[in-house]
């Protein structure tokens, strides 16, 4: 005692304490998964992406999809009406934000918040199409 | 004193490991709350919103295209034999608010929520292109399939019908038919024959103009 010595049964239960507080750590590990919302972002984003593929665009050619890929002047024609058109199928709670090669269309994207995406590939370039709660 | 010691030892080390154990478990206890306790729910409610809009579902023309006279006859027992995961489930399905389907008051529940069109045909159109004249009729964009009533006149030999500068039909004794023909959605098409001098009759083309309404599908499931 008088060297100071620290009792085993602390000793032990110390060990015990992090054997416990492990198993614990574990519960609040595995269960970080993506946000429960994501999922519901990722289906809106993809109805939308189907939607407009299998939409004709005004040039009597493409879909709207590949309308927006296909030049700049295609993306340039087609993005007013576009935005109109998603603003019409996403639900009112839901904004968007779409990247093409040629360029940008739709709202800024708040850096925090869940978001759902998709990715769609055509011909001329690929376009993502990212939803998030606004 | 010795006994004494350990006496206090013991003591702090059994306050200490039981408090770790019960921060432990409301740890756990709080992971489990937080996770998705509504599994069924979630599991009809998904299962019903993609079979309903599903490409090669009853319901749909095309993908996320929903066929509105289809959609009108819509029940619970149709919804279940589309997706089996919604049997005895309470569930509601709207479109941009207005119920299509329910059985049972869902109240809590998993909500899906999907962007859909939904199509309906117009009455039918004819227009005719009258022989003599040689004119063309023209399609708008949209629509998916024709009827093409060939009627030639006397003396009067149709041999190729053209969509678009294609040969549509096409017979080397004379057409004299009526045909269903499949278009492009993405372009109109414009219809001519290729009548000889003096020719006569007519062909007439039927089609129905495709409505499209957009709207946000929603289906509430609860198990």
């Amino acid at each position: 005692m008088s060297r100071g010595q620290l009792s085993l049964s602390v000793v032990e239960a110390a060990v015990g304490v992090v054997l416990v507080m492990s198993v614990a750590a574990g519960f609040t590990v595995v269960s970080t998964g993506p946000a429960a919302s994501t999922p519901q972002l990722d289906t809106l984003a993809r109805d939308a992406a189907t939607v407009l593929g299998s939409e004709p665009a005004a040039n009597g050619r493409d879909s709207r999809l590949t309308a927006l890929a296909r030049s700049v002047e295609s993306f340039a024609t087609t993005r007013a009406s576009t935005r109109d058109r998603l603003d019409e199928l996403l639900p009112a709670d839901v904004l968007f934000r779409v990247r093409t090669p040629h360029g940008t269309l739709g709202y800024p994207q708040p850096p925090t918040a869940a978001v759902g995406s998709t990715t769609v590939p055509t011909r001329h370039g690929p376009i993502t199409i990212r939803v998030w709660y606004g | 004193m010795r006994a004494q010691t350990n006496l206090v030892a013991l003591t702090l080390a059994l306050v200490l490991v039981t408090g770790a154990t019960v921060v432990g478990v409301a740890v756990a206890d709080g992971s489990l709350a937080e996770a998705d306790r509504d599994p069924l729910d979630r599991h009809a409610a998904t299962a019903v919103a993609d079979r309903l809009v599903a490409a090669d579902s009853p319901t749909t023309v095309r993908a996320n295209a929903l066929n509105a006279s289809v959609v009108d006859g819509l029940n619970a027992t149709r919804i279940e034999t589309l997706a089996p995961p919604a049997e005895d489930a309470a569930i509601r399905v709207t479109l941009d608010g207005e119920t299509v389907a329910a059985r049972g008051a869902p109240d809590g529940g998993a909500t899906v929520r999907r962007s859909v069109v939904v199509v309906s045909q117009s009455t039918s159109l004819q227009r005719t292109i009258n022989v003599s004249r040689g004119s063309a009729v023209r399609i708008p964009q949209g629509v998916t399939r024709a009827t093409v009533a060939v009627d030639p006149g006397a003396n009067t030999t149709i041999r190729t019908v053209r969509a678009n500068g294609r040969v549509l039909l096409y017979d080397g004794a004379g057409l004299d038919t009526n045909t269903t023909i499949r278009l492009s959605r993405y372009e109109p098409t414009t219809i001519r024959v290729d009548p000889g001098t003096n020719a006569t009759g007519r062909v007439a083309v039927t089609y129905h103009r495709p409505l499209v309404d957009t709207r946000t599908l929603t289906v509430i499931a609860d198990v």
